[in-house]
């Protein structure tokens, strides 16, 4: 009799596979992604900066968007500026307070298909320990096998957000409050 | 002027002038009633440092989740707690239960699984407590009013320029303030020639440390630096042994009994240009 069942069961598996397929999970490949910031100078300039040391994972379901999920988690300590002793005004307490706040984070909470390649992806952002919402505008930017065979991801995302909003509010405005950040990032299918 | 500068003078000078109002009223009211203007100099005091810091920071955070968040609490519990400060014994205590909550502070999050971090608290505190014996009861005792506040003035507000050289304009800025405020209560206790005291000291003790222990640890702020700033005050004593029985004028004195403090405050501004490199202006 319980040969019977064997089928069943294997097709039970492997459509529980095909599920969990669609939901592809990749790791972000720091090597060949960037995140940087553009903050304005004396209402004159604009300075850009970024940051060196990150790591995440996004999640991609070809059927529901929705289920799309990603969570980046960002060394505060490793902004760089081209410039190193205002990096160490930046990581100082002024700013980010990198000695006691060592990383900055985002989690998605939802996801919304809003063209062919593009999507605004809804999160919380962590800054100096205040969580506070936030979109990125993202652009799907393609995927295919990489040099060593594996499948890769890419994307593009971009946000303004205000620092007076994490309580970072030294030298406002000086030093613009609208930090605007842009995303690169391929990720390795795992 | 540039706006970066017209910012500090702002945030330096707004609450040194209203301080220097308040502070005015209650020494012509209460000259006479030296627990009266010890309370409310001291509470005065701690209105000016908070609002320094709401100039700096530009708000309050509720809850703080970082030490120096915690400063304008800091500065308002310290004032009550120093208010309602009695006899000796209930002094002590309160001073080493202040220590110990400055301490923790810093320390906190970190004390879990970390013996470093209670090293730590336990150092603080008890620098923390011993400095507020000494400050409150053998500076206090030994000097004037005007002595006590310029001789604070001084190592706060040199406090300001080497926190700013240590890359925190921020907190630089509240330093300075707390430095032009005192300024303030040395010209007022010279003029009205009164004492203002137990509760002043204590509340620069706790928020002066907290500015120098964020610009160490959170800063570029050389320990060295913060460490010959934090002993500055105590040349007043030094000074006292200076002064010359045949020197009349009030305001030759007051300058002799300075020089002490005046060398250990330039040879912490010194050192800290020495060891700091110089700021990036952003």
């Amino acid at each position: 009799m319980k040969k019977h069942y064997l089928p069943l069961l294997l097709s039970v598996l492997a459509f529980a596979g095909t599920t969990v397929a669609h939901a592809d999970s990749f790791k972000i490949d720091p090597f060949h992604s960037t995140i940087i910031f553009k903050v304005g100078h004396f209402g004159v300039g604009n300075v850009y900066g970024r940051f060196d040391t990150f790591s995440g994972t996004f999640a991609l379901d070809q059927n529901d968007p929705s289920k799309d999920a990603v969570n980046v988690e960002i060394k505060t300590d490793s902004v760089d500026t081209n410039a190193p002793k205002r990096d160490t005004d930046i990581k100082g307490p002024d700013f980010l307070n990198a000695a006691q706040f060592s990383t900055a984070t985002f989690k998605s909470t939802s996801v919304k298909k809003t063209d062919d390649k593009t999507y605004e992806v809804t999160g919380d952002f962590t800054l100096r320990g205040v969580t506070k919402p936030l979109t990125l505008n993202v652009q799907a930017i393609g995927s295919g096998p990489g040099p060593k065979g594996e499948f890769r991801s890419g994307w593009e995302a971009t946000t303004t957000l205000k620092r007076s909003d994490f309580e970072v509010k030294a030298l406002l405005p000086a030093v613009s409050d609208e930090v605007s950040l842009r995303i690169a990032v391929e990720g390795v299918k795992q | 002027m540039n706006q970066m500068v017209v910012q500090s003078l702002q945030g330096v000078g707004l609450p040194s002038l209203a301080v220097l109002i308040a502070s005015t009223v209650w020494f012509a009211v209460f000259r006479k009633h030296p627990r009266l203007l010890a309370i409310g100099i001291g509470l005065i005091f701690s209105g000016g440092i908070i609002w320094a810091y709401l100039l700096a920071f530009g708000g309050f955070a509720f809850p703080p989740r970082e030490s120096g968040q915690w400063i304008p609490y800091l500065a308002g519990a310290v004032a009550l707690v120093g208010c309602l400060q009695g006899n000796r014994p209930v002094r002590q205590v309160s001073n080493l239960v202040l220590s110990l909550g400055t301490a923790l502070i810093f320390f906190w999050s970190q004390i879990s699984g970390n013996p470093r971090a209670l090293v730590w608290v336990i150092a603080v505190t008890t620098v923390l407590f011993v400095s507020a014996i000494l400050l409150q009861q053998l500076i206090e005792d030994r000097c004037s009013g005007a002595e006590l506040s310029l001789g604070l003035a001084l190592s706060a507000g040199a406090g300001g320029i080497v926190i700013f050289l240590g890359g925190s304009a921020v907190l630089g800025q509240v330093s300075g303030a707390i430095g032009a405020i005192l300024g303030v209560v040395a010209i007022l206790a010279f003029f009205f020639n009164a004492a203002v005291g137990r509760v002043l000291p204590l509340v620069y003790l706790f928020i002066f440390g907290s500015l120098l222990l964020s610009g160490c640890l959170f800063a570029q702020l050389p320990w060295l630096t913060a460490v010959l700033l934090w002993i500055a005050p105590w040349g007043l004593v030094i000074g006292q042994r200076l002064d010359h029985p045949k020197i009349s004028s009030r305001v030759k004195a007051l300058m002799i009994r300075m020089l002490s403090v005046v060398a250990l405050v330039a040879i912490a501004v010194g050192s800290a240009f020495l060891l700091t490199p110089p700021s990036s202006e952003l």
